[in-house]
């Protein structure tokens, strides 16, 4: 294995929230393993062209950058690292990166860079949607950009600018709230949900697969049921809403 | 996007999950999105 010092990440490239940082503890390689060196890659996916693994690799390059981690070290070879950077001057998130299963956490430090060179064509490429390249494309209003279809899990997080633009979330009702969600063509959904706690600055769920609108029904449990749902868009039922979510993939219209 | 307008009239507040108001200026949504956006005016009163 080669060792080479690495440039230094800070919480501004790279942080590591409770959840992957448990299942990343529980993936430890085998000692025959040539693979020791956990790593944060690119590769080509999701609405951007480009998706985040995390993983363990053979060997650390001179390009690449660290940031240690309580009991582990992880890297991020240059490529990925413009990625990293370009995702988070776009969303009000960070970039997600999903552990790999510990079954297949090997991928040689070759490999790994030739993910980010096929993640940087997909993403040259990408017009899924209408979108463009994360590194390309122009900073907008901090909440979009949130979800692409494919991405395998993020978090909505609610911003505490959602309660000042809508100032009586906090008084109607005793605090609750009617809100409403436009989840576009693909999941053809729409729904009015009742009233439901009004969002406190901060909060976050995950979720699984799937567009922004099945993340912001599991926000406002409500919504899951389905009770309401509706085969196309009730205007007339969201417009009886507090708050409608437009809830649609990155891009389309 | 196209029911903007009118949850807005309606006194429904809308929250931007997507792109639809993520740019400020509509001929460059235009560019980035492929098709005239649907409520160009609103674009400027976004926050």
């Amino acid at each position: 294995m080669t060792t080479t010092v690495a440039n230094a990440l800070s919480d501004t490239h790279l942080t590591l929230t409770p959840r992957p940082a448990a299942r990343w503890r529980s993936c430890s390689p085998r000692s025959t393993s040539p693979c020791r060196v956990s790593a944060v890659y690119a590769v080509p996916g999701a609405c951007s062209g480009i998706s985040f693994g995390m993983t363990f690799t053979d060997q650390l390059n001179g390009n690449d950058s660290s940031r240690l981690f309580d009991t582990f070290k992880v890297i991020v070879d240059d490529g990925t690292l413009e990625y990293i950077r370009a995702s988070r001057s776009t969303s009000s998130t960070a970039a997600t990166a999903t552990p790999a299963s510990c079954s297949t956490t090997c991928r040689p430090s070759a490999a790994v860079a030739a993910a980010a060179a096929a993640a940087r064509a997909a993403a040259a490429a990408a017009d899924r949607f209408g979108t463009r390249s994360l590194a390309t494309r122009p900073a907008g209003r901090a909440f979009s950009g949130l979800r692409c279809p494919e991405e395998p899990r993020g978090t909505i997080l609610y911003h505490p600018a959602w309660r000042e633009a809508a100032p009586g979330w906090a008084t109607r009702r005793n605090g609750m709230i009617r809100v409403g969600s436009s989840a576009g063509r693909a999941t053809r959904a729409s729904s009015c949900c009742g009233c439901w706690p009004a969002p406190r600055g901060g909060d976050r769920r995950d979720h699984l697969p799937g567009e922004a609108g099945v993340a912001v029904a599991d926000l406002f449990r409500a919504c899951a049921t389905g009770s309401t749902c509706a085969s196309r868009a009730d205007l007339g039922r969201l417009a009886e809403c507090d708050a409608v979510f437009f809830a649609t993939p990155n891009g389309t219209p | 996007m196209t029911m903007a307008p009118a949850l807005l009239a309606a006194g429904t507040r809308v929250i931007d999950l997507a792109a639809d108001f993520r740019l400020r200026d509509a001929a460059e949504w235009e560019d980035w999105y492929g098709v005239p956006h649907a409520c160009p005016d609103l674009l400027a009163e976004a926050v």
